[in-house]
């Protein structure tokens, strides 16, 4: 067992406990711990632990700001929305504006985390150009 | 970009960068290094990315280079979890080839962009921890869960991305089992007119057998192709990034090597395209032993790349 692998068993136990409740967490804790008694590298070892012990505070986070949601909605609707390349980039480009634009007036506490949600939809929008000039012919269409 | 200014390489800041580059292939490897070792900064309402065409790295100054200190001390941690992720992102992006041109069921289809723009969000986000903690950045963590309950409680309104994909595969699939099985039931001795979907490679096939065993054999045993030169590694480009980016290495040369079993490798590497399996005999790596399938191109892993000289 290394850290990586253990990282995203770790992963799958947060999410899990995010999306049931924190009913499971004294076992998912102790799962864990036998999966980091596992870990070969002393250092990596304790790093385990330690993200062990955080666990229930990971799993019962404070409830994110409306605004947050709003802009994680605006983010969501910007990446999965269809329509032609061109209305998807427009699309895309005005979502991250109107995004970077809640996070310039949000709380200093999530302002960056705000902020962040822009990555992926400035990525699709750079990448879609890009890879359609790099990808030797047209994609394919879904029927 | 105009506005874009280079960062040279002997600068603290371009160091941390790739050493940065480096910790996100050590904690999880890729194919190839797609980073050509060239390094801008700009101001914006951007973080940056690296362009998948030249493969030059652009970073916000504001929001991401300022925050690459080494350090959590006198640190914005915010802003640097950000930066960091950022960072983690990038390199994560430079780990893959954007084509695929000799994979027979690979496609260039749209929606490939944001799944794998998503599946990389959602790696950088949970390696965070490892990768932070790697880089001497101790005790930063990526929105705590808030992110994530942020995310479930969406998703808990609307189809999230992943049950989405997963409720389309289950539809599609299950048409094309009924199309495959419908097909043979009425016609139990002709084979489903399946075709290969990448059209690079269904050319090769339509050319000839001899053609697509070539790459094939090569796909196993070496290179498959040459970098462009928009794609040498950095290690090759004089002064550049000898130590901070791992050989980039061809896609088909050690994949096969990581898994414990050679036949489940080929069984499950796409180099078996599914449109091959509707031969009259079997041609798959899997169940083939004692079949007498040696006799078919394309099957004889002791041999391989043998002409057909059963045909």
């Amino acid at each position: 067992m290394d850290i990586m692998e253990f990282n995203g068993k770790y992963h799958n136990a947060l999410h899990r406990l995010l999306e049931n409740g924190l009913t499971e967490l004294p076992r998912e804790q102790a799962r864990l711990r036998e999966l980091s008694a596992a870990i070969t590298d002393e250092d990596d070892r304790q790093f385990a632990d330690e993200m062990i012990d955080d666990l229930p505070r990971r799993a019962n986070p404070p409830q994110p700001s409306g605004l947050y949601k709003e802009a994680l909605e605006s983010q969501q609707a910007a990446f999965f929305g269809g329509g032609s390349d061109e209305e998807r980039m427009a699309r895309l480009a005005e979502a991250r504006r109107t995004i970077w634009a809640m996070a310039d007036r949000a709380d200093p506490s999530e302002n960056e985390r705000i902020r962040g949600l822009t990555r992926s939809l400035e990525h699709l929008e750079r990448r879609t150009e890009e890879l359609l000039e790099i990808w030797s012919e047209p994609p394919v269409e879904r029927n | 970009m105009t506005d874009d200014w280079r960062i040279p390489e002997d600068s603290p800041v371009y160091q941390e960068v790739a050493r940065l580059h480096r910790i996100a292939y050590e904690i999880r490897p890729g194919q190839v290094s797609r980073w050509n070792g060239e390094l801008y900064g700009f101001s914006g309402q951007n973080y940056g990315g690296v362009n998948m065409k030249t493969g030059a790295m652009r970073l916000n100054q504001e929001k991401v280079l300022e925050h690459l200190t080494g350090s959590t001390a006198a640190a914005d941690r915010e802003l640097q979890v950000q930066a960091l992720l950022t960072v983690l992102h990038e390199s994560y992006h430079t780990r893959n080839e954007p084509t695929a041109p000799l994979e027979p069921n690979a496609v260039h289809a749209r929606p490939t962009i944001g799944f794998d723009e998503g599946l990389t969000e959602r790696a950088a986000l949970n390696d965070f921890p490892v990768f932070a903690r790697r880089a001497g950045y101790h005790g930063l963590t990526a929105g705590a869960g808030t992110h994530e309950a942020a995310v479930t409680g969406l998703h808990n309104k609307e189809p999230s991305v992943g049950s989405m994909v997963a409720h389309d595969t289950r539809v599609e699939l299950n048409a094309a089992t009924n199309r495959i099985r419908q097909h043979y039931t009425q016609n139990p001795a002709t084979p489903y007119p399946a075709r290969v979907p990448n059209a690079g490679v269904r050319q090769q096939v339509s050319a000839g057998e001899q053609q697509r065993a070539a790459p094939m054999q090569a796909q196993r045993h070496g290179p498959v192709h040459a970098p462009r030169p928009s794609q040498a590694p950095p290690e090759s480009r004089p002064g550049s990034l000898r130590a901070v980016t791992p050989p980039r290495q061809p896609v088909g040369a050690t994949a096969g090597a990581s898994y414990p079993n050679r036949e489940f490798y080929m069984a499950f590497s796409g180099s078996q395209p599914a449109a091959q399996a509707t031969s009259s005999r079997p041609s798959t790596g899997m169940g083939e032993r004692g079949s007498g399938a040696h006799q078919q191109q394309g099957v004889s892993q002791e041999r391989p790349g043998r002409p057909d000289r059963d045909r």
